[in-house]
């Protein structure tokens, strides 16, 4: 990992966004990661189509700061662009984005991660967060339908 | 700066993995040990000049490898003092336990006995007690540690009681670096008429291990932890006991006959060794156990301890906030493991990587143990006979760095 991405992570590690439990939550999921005890609980609310984000947990570096630069993509964003985040992160994983070109500094702070799978799970704890409040969202979305 | 004591040589040399990466600085052998290089060339013989299949062919080539294989055996089982016999290879420590939990509990287990092990157990000496506890309708207990983290005898005394059959415990925990009373714990079961099994995986690579002497009925190793290949162990067995326990696996090697409508089981050891077997992991560690026999084990002991020893000193001295899991005893071979409440272990281990320094983050698959220490992943450092003081100084660097770099 460069000096640049470093800094941008542990920056969010250290003063973490949108950090803090929701009381009007829509959506939540609590992950563990059972190697280290790291967890994130990730909250979700709606105002309409769109939804803000916020995020309590505790854990090393990268999965704080994994969970806080993820706070920042998905705040505001309805439904579909958060579906076209979460899949942009997993093709990230999938080696399916050119690192130089990303537009998201959170792949680019990524880059070079892949190659620690012990590490890649410290990452992945908020999207798998994320993951499963898009089931419930979907599932609520076909229920009002 | 003071290296090996007396009786051992400046040892990095030995080991092939230092010139490939003359800057690796590795603190993380109770997770796997450095091969040096007898090991890694009775391997390469092997493969290159006298491969093939042991206890099958008629021919010389197979008779030799088959007489290289059973050397090993012959000198795993004086290293240890046991009949050839009674030496079972298996894939590795985990295999080992698991082959006792199955076999021994199908023999000797009934619904309403007690398994006893300790909190301080690696998950290979837990899970699979609890699997045979489901299985026979057993009941698992646990020996607790004093709030010195020693393990805490009294309660063993209670514990283990006549409705004990088994009474499974590390030699070394793997976490603490503590050598277990494991004299002890063998006379209270022997007391009460129960099995021991000891789970050796620390315990080869720091002590001199005679099985009669310790009287245990089973005591298991891994390969890859006292200098030799990875996915090699042993199991000592107790003769009388391996005779009458069923087979682990079914297949080639371990029959007598094999008909249609049944098999009937081969000597000691064949029965438990089905299919063919780890052949250069044996005969790599025979040649490991004869590096280690050439090594004075009472000066590694030292050595190890000294190295821990030093570093919980200058840890204490210069990172008061760092929380470290024992006190340095003659009960312990040097492992630290330590928590800091500002620097999460993964990072501190990222960090120490980005020095070449290789040490261990996380629960050590000793998650029960974590519970009672109160964190839920520790940073270990764990020296063997290739470090030295400095390699301490630069753990100790990287520490100060990922201070820096999480405090400020
Ligand atoms: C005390 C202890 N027991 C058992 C094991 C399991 O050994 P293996 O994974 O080689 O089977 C280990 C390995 O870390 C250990 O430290």
């Amino acid at each position: 990992m460069n000096e640049e991405w470093k800094a941008l992570i542990l920056d969010h590690y250290k003063h973490p966004r949108f950090y803090g439990p929701k009381e009007d939550f829509a959506f939540a999921s609590e992950q563990h990661n059972r190697t280290c005890g790291d967890h994130v609980k990730v909250f979700a609310s709606l105002e309409g189509k769109f939804s803000q984000w916020s995020f309590v947990g505790a854990g090393c570096s990268l999965c704080l700061a994994s969970a806080s630069l993820m706070m920042e993509l998905l705040q505001n964003q309805t439904k579909d662009a958060v579906e076209a985040i979460r899949d942009e992160n997993r093709s990230m994983w999938d080696g399916g984005i050119d690192f130089e070109t990303a537009s998201r500094p959170l792949w680019q702070a990524l880059d070079g991660l892949r190659q620690y799978p012990v590490r890649s799970r410290c990452v992945k704890l908020a999207w798998q967060a994320l993951d499963e409040i898009l089931v419930s969202w979907n599932s609520l979305d076909i229920s009002i339908a | 700066m003071s290296i090996a004591p007396e009786g051992v040589d400046p040892v990095k040399a030995l080991f092939p993995i230092f010139k490939s990466h003359p800057e690796l600085i590795y603190l993380d052998s109770n997770a796997t040990s450095q091969k040096p290089e007898i090991v890694v060339e009775a391997i390469d013989r092997y493969y290159r000049s006298e491969n093939a299949n042991v206890h099958r062919g008629i021919y010389q080539l197979s008779e030799n490898a088959t007489r290289t294989f059973e050397e090993s055996r012959i000198r795993i089982a004086k290293y240890i003092n046991a009949e050839t016999q009674e030496i079972i290879f298996t894939r590795g420590t985990t295999e080992a336990i698991n082959l006792v939990a199955n076999s021994a509990g199908q023999a000797f287990l009934r619904p309403g006995d007690e398994i006893v092990v300790t909190v301080a157990e690696h998950h290979s000496n837990i899970v699979p007690w609890q699997m045979a506890a489901e299985r026979f309708g057993v009941t698992v207990k646990y020996i607790p540690l004093r709030a010195d983290r020693r393990l805490d005898l009294d309660a063993a005394r209670t514990l283990i009681n006549s409705k004990t059959r088994i009474v499974s415990l590390a030699h070394v925990s793997n976490v603490l670096g503590v050598i277990h009373p494991i004299r002890d714990i063998i006379k209270m079961a022997k007391a009460v008429g129960a099995l021991t099994m000891i789970d050796g995986a620390q315990g080869l690579p720091h002590l001199p291990v005679d099985v009669k002497e310790l009287d245990c009925d089973f005591y298991a190793f891994s390969g890859h932890k006292v200098f030799g290949p990875t996915g090699i162990g042993v199991l000592y067995g107790r003769k009388t006991l391996l005779q009458a326990m069923p087979p682990y696996q079914g297949g080639g090697d371990m029959i007598e006959k094999v008909t249609l409508h049944g098999s009937t089981w081969n000597e000691l050891p064949s029965k438990f060794e089905a299919g063919t077997p780890h052949i250069e992991g044996v005969i790599g560690l025979g040649a490991a156990i004869d590096f280690l026999k050439s090594m004075p084990m009472d000066s590694l002991l030292n050595h190890d301890r000294h190295l821990g020893t030093y570093l919980t000193h200058r840890l204490k001295e210069e990172f008061p906030r760092v929380q470290i899991m024992v006190e340095p005893g003659d009960d312990w071979v040097g492992t630290v493991t330590m928590a800091h409440p500002n620097i999460h272990p993964h990072d501190l281990a990222a960090v120490c990587d980005g020095e070449n320094i290789a040490i261990r983050a996380g629960h050590h698959c000793a998650q029960p143990l974590m519970e009672i220490l109160g964190v839920t992943a520790t940073a270990r450092v764990s020296p063997s006979l290739y470090n030295d003081e400095s390699d301490i100084d630069a753990f100790l660097a990287a520490l100060r760095k990922a201070e820096k770099l999480f405090l400020s």
